[in-house]
């Protein structure tokens, strides 16, 4: 996530023109540092009515302490979409950010918050909408990391069982408040969520929660808010009822687009093991471990048992290899992935669903010992963002009833698979 | 679900070993009754003996004592005690160990300090220093207890498990995890916690979800837990409703789903009636509204749609010509883009646009090219077809063009002319035109490079 686009040298911030029609900035020589294989279309990739660009947090002017929270959390540059907005957002003006999901934006206005909240108050200020429960809380997560060491209160309204324990917390006041529209709205319905002071609204995933049918519960949340809040909209498509809440809540927004694909699957060299059955995966892998930890790899198995299962069979051979095992909370996963990325441990064995969220893409060699069940999975496995660390190698493990599900793969992502061959090792 | 008791300092460990010994040297049965007896009666073996006065006899004795005493058959033990030659005060006689080492004012056998400071001789409760905490001064016995967990608990770890299901797809992997949570009576939250799980998430997670619970039948999910869970979350739609606005439509659509699985009766629909809450009326007139369908029941397995990345790749681009061709007699962007949305595949979106440009080209006319461009030009300025996606789309279609030619002769023409257009309306970049392959010329690379073909023009 973090050096996808520093294409500037140095850090310095200067201004840089960005075309705001489509593909206006065609003669702009910034454009071509943007990807790196050549003929690369970076035309209208990204757009821009703010010309400002930092290159990195501490270019900001961020307090001191957020900046800490900010390192703390991991980052260590801003992303395409968090260089360009996050100034805006503090400086108070109105902003559209659209970026693919997974490029920081739930960031970008966290940041931004963090850097407004007056943390004397303890009136809320800044309210956070989001299509579901389950995104509400992965926000207050991160809101609650970076602001670490701000003595901030962020609080995500989950209703259900909980809903008590909301109007508990809400009455004694919450500086930073997460929740659905629908829920939100109910809050202040009961009186326990006061408005009148809320100076940020911030509505993450837009095109989401429209779709989700929350049109109605927005405008009403709005309509209960100060006339000078300031509004920041982020969402990964816009389409027309998205423009619809821009023109109606917004004052003369600042417009960012990030167009530009999150992963690509350009520049890794993919292979496929014909492994027969499932019980010679096994015998396949130990095969290849010599070469696994010529550098680091991640191998991807479908289910946590399984994952659990093989870190027992390769542990049993004196392979070492560490594991995200399913019932690990968050710190312990935290400390396997710092072990893996200082490089003490060098194969890690992994789920989708517990690798979500963490940046695995450093590494140069991906195993699918399962392939992935669902085609969109793949590419969030072994794609790789921005234009560093692009080389890379995946292979994937393929019995005789997987055939299909490979030429599917190929044909979804309009890549090619071939056979591994003997030297795959000087490859990586 | 096993959970660890820490015990007090009883000496149940220190016990228990010697207990073994002695079923391993005499072959009795490991039956503490019978076991009792048999120290008792000294039938115990020389071993045993040695094992024994390693630690103090009069405690252990003691504790069989009162171990026989907790027994049901109170008298038989104690009646083999009488004749015992052992002390009971607890003491000892301060005689000399028959060991020779021991006994009162002696240093003990050789060695001996070891197995006492192991067994209990060399901690003191009454230590200032003892610290109770400190599990290394306790005699621990593990055992597995049932921790009655809130049903907080409970629906967070199967909400964890649902998610990875998400991911791999495998009922029955689902069910031997569910499983080990050992619900019993609780397994209608399984039900519960998945719905609301759904009802956050795409509808092809929706849809696995109706799966899990149809091949959870019979395992782990009766005909009660059905009706209970989803009786529970009709109760609750007020507050479902708060955070999924379609709640209503999607719980009934659940329900409907169930009773096509032939998970409950249609009756329960009726049963359920009594209910005053206006969502609850919603849902269960969305049930019966399918159900009541003709060929309703067929029509419910594609209740949640068709799409997602887990269909073939065959099956997804029929769904795609077919809303084209949708769009091309509706012109309804909107309802185009919701149909491509609901295929749920944005990373195959660059088929999307190969087949409107082949369609384009087989139709050779007009409307089909303006109608096209305008659709392309939509989705690309709401940035659902990503700039490179609309690339590799048009670059799909160059290389083509060879066998494109063959059935459509004009091919070319038609599509320079819809490339122009989309250039026009900036739905592809410069470069995108650049390669826009011409019919029948050979390109050469340069005018310098003796006449080499350049034959890679698209990569």
């Amino acid at each position: 996530m973090s050096d996808k686009y520093d294409h500037q040298k140095d850090g310095d911030s200067r201004d840089e023109e960005w075309g705001t029609g489509g593909s206006s900035g065609g003669g702009n020589n910034d454009n071509k540092d943007y990807d790196g294989p050549a003929g690369m279309d970076v035309d209208g990739i990204i757009e821009s009515t703010w010309t400002e660009v930092a290159t990195s947090f501490d270019d900001m002017n961020l307090n001191e302490s957020l900046l800490r929270g900010i390192y703390a959390y991991g980052f260590e540059k801003p992303s395409a979409i968090q260089q360009r907005a996050i100034m805006p957002c503090i400086k108070g003006h109105d902003a559209i950010a659209q970026a693919q999901s997974g490029t920081g934006k739930t960031a970008t206005f966290s940041i931004a918050i963090l850097q407004r909240i007056d943390s004397k108050s303890q009136e809320t200020q800044a309210l956070i909408l989001a299509p579901t429960r389950e995104l509400a809380q992965q926000i207050q997560k991160v809101v609650l990391a970076l602001g670490d060491y701000m003595n901030v209160s962020c609080h995500a309204c989950i209703g259900g069982t909980n809903l008590r324990e909301d109007m508990r917390r809400l009455e004694m006041g919450v500086q930073i408040i997460v929740g659905t529209p629908g829920r939100v709205y109910d809050m202040i319905n009961r009186r326990v969520l006061e408005p009148k002071d809320i100076k940020m609204f911030v509505l993450d995933e837009a095109d989401e929660m429209l779709s989700r049918g929350f049109k109605d519960q927005i405008y009403d949340v709005f309509r209960f808010l100060p006339h000078d809040v300031q509004v920041v909209l982020l969402s990964a498509t816009m389409p027309a009822d998205v423009m619809d809440v821009t023109t109606k809540f917004m004052r003369k927004p600042i417009t960012i687009l990030v167009k530009k694909e999150e992963l690509t699957l350009e520049g890794i060299k993919q292979f496929y093991v014909n492994v027969e059955k499932e019980d010679w995966k096994l015998e396949t892998l130990c095969d290849l471990y010599e070469t696994l930890t010529i550098t680091q790899a991640v191998i991807f198995c479908n289910t946590r048992r399984k994952v659990d299962w093989l870190t027992d069979k390769m542990h049993q051979r004196d392979f070492t290899v560490s594991a995200m095992h399913g019932d690990m909370d968050q710190k312990e996963r935290d400390v396997i992935m710092r072990e893996f990325r200082s490089g003490s441990s060098r194969v890690l064995i992994t789920t989708d669903l517990l690798a979500r969220g963490i940046d695995v893409q450093q590494v140069s060699l991906v195993i699918n010992y399962d392939l992935p069940t669902n085609r969109e999975n793949y590419i969030h496995r072994i794609g790789r963002g921005g234009r560093f660390g692009r080389k890379g190698v995946a292979i994937n493990f393929v019995t005789a009833d997987d055939a299909r599900i490979l030429q599917d793969i190929e044909e979804h992502y309009r890549t090619s698979i071939e056979e591994m061959p003997m030297n795959v090792a000087d490859l990586i | 679900m096993g959970e660890v008791a820490v015990n007090g300092p009883m000496s149940i460990m220190a016990a228990d070993p010697a207990e073994d010994l002695v079923n391993g040297i005499d072959g009795l049965p490991s039956d503490t009754k019978e076991n009792v007896e048999g120290i008792i009666n000294g039938v115990a073996g020389l071993n045993e003996r040695v094992k024994r006065r390693a630690k103090r006899p009069s405690k252990f004795l003691s504790k069989e004592l009162n171990r026989a005493n907790s027994d049901s058959q109170v008298v038989a033990p104690l009646r083999a005690l009488k004749n015992s030659r052992k002390s009971r005060n607890g003491f000892g006689r301060g005689l000399p160990k028959k060991g020779g080492a021991g006994g009162k004012g002696t240093w003990g056998a050789l060695g001996s300090e070891l197995a006492e400071e192991e067994l209990d001789g060399a901690i003191d409760t009454n230590d200032p220093n003892y610290d109770e905490t400190n599990p290394e001064n306790k005699e621990i016995k593990m055992k597995v207890i049932h921790v009655d967990r809130s049903d907080e608990e409970i629906q967070k770890q199967i909400s964890s498990l649902v998610a990875e299901y998400y991911d791999h797809g495998d009922t029955h992997e689902t069910y031997l995890s569910l499983e080990e949570l050992n619900l019993s009576v609780r397994a209608h939250l399984v039900l519960v916690t998945a719905v609301e799980l759904a009802m956050d998430h795409k509808p092809s997670h929706r849809e696995m979800t109706s799966v899990l619970l149809a091949d959870l039948y019979g395992h782990m999910l009766y005909e009660p837990h059905y009706a209970k869970g989803y009786d529970m979350l009709i109760k609750n739609l007020s507050d479902l409703v708060l955070d999924t606005p379609d709640a209503p439509t999607i719980l009934g659509n659940f329900i409907a789903r169930s009773i096509a699985d032939d998970c409950i009766p249609p009756k329960f629909l009726q049963v359920i009636r009594e209910v005053d809450n206006e969502h609850a009326v919603t849902a269960l007139a969305r049930s019966e509204s399918l159900l009541s369908m003709r060929h309703g029941l067929v029509r419910l397995d594609n209740v949640w749609g068709v799409g997602g990345g887990t269909r073939p790749v065959k099956y997804l681009v029929k769904k795609m010509v077919l809303l084209l061709q949708e769009y091309l007699s509706s012109a309804d962007i909107a309802e185009a883009t919701r149909c491509l949305l609901e295929l749920e595949v944005p990373h195959f979106h660059h088929e999307l646009v190969y087949e409107a440009i082949i369609m384009t080209i087989e139709k050779m006319d007009d409307r089909t090219s303006a109608m096209m461009c305008e659709l392309l030009g939509s989705l690309h300025r709401a940035i659902i077809i990503t700039p490179s996606q609309m690339k590799a789309g048009f670059l799909r279609v160059y290389e083509d063009m060879p066998q494109i030619c063959v059935d459509v002769p004009p091919a070319y023409t038609v599509l320079e002319r819809f490339v122009m257009r989309c250039q026009a309306s900036k739905v592809v970049g410069d470069d995108v035109v650049k390669k826009l392959p011409v019919r029948g010329r050979k390109r050469f690379v340069s005018e310098g490079d003796g006449g080499r073909v350049k034959d890679d023009a698209y990569f």
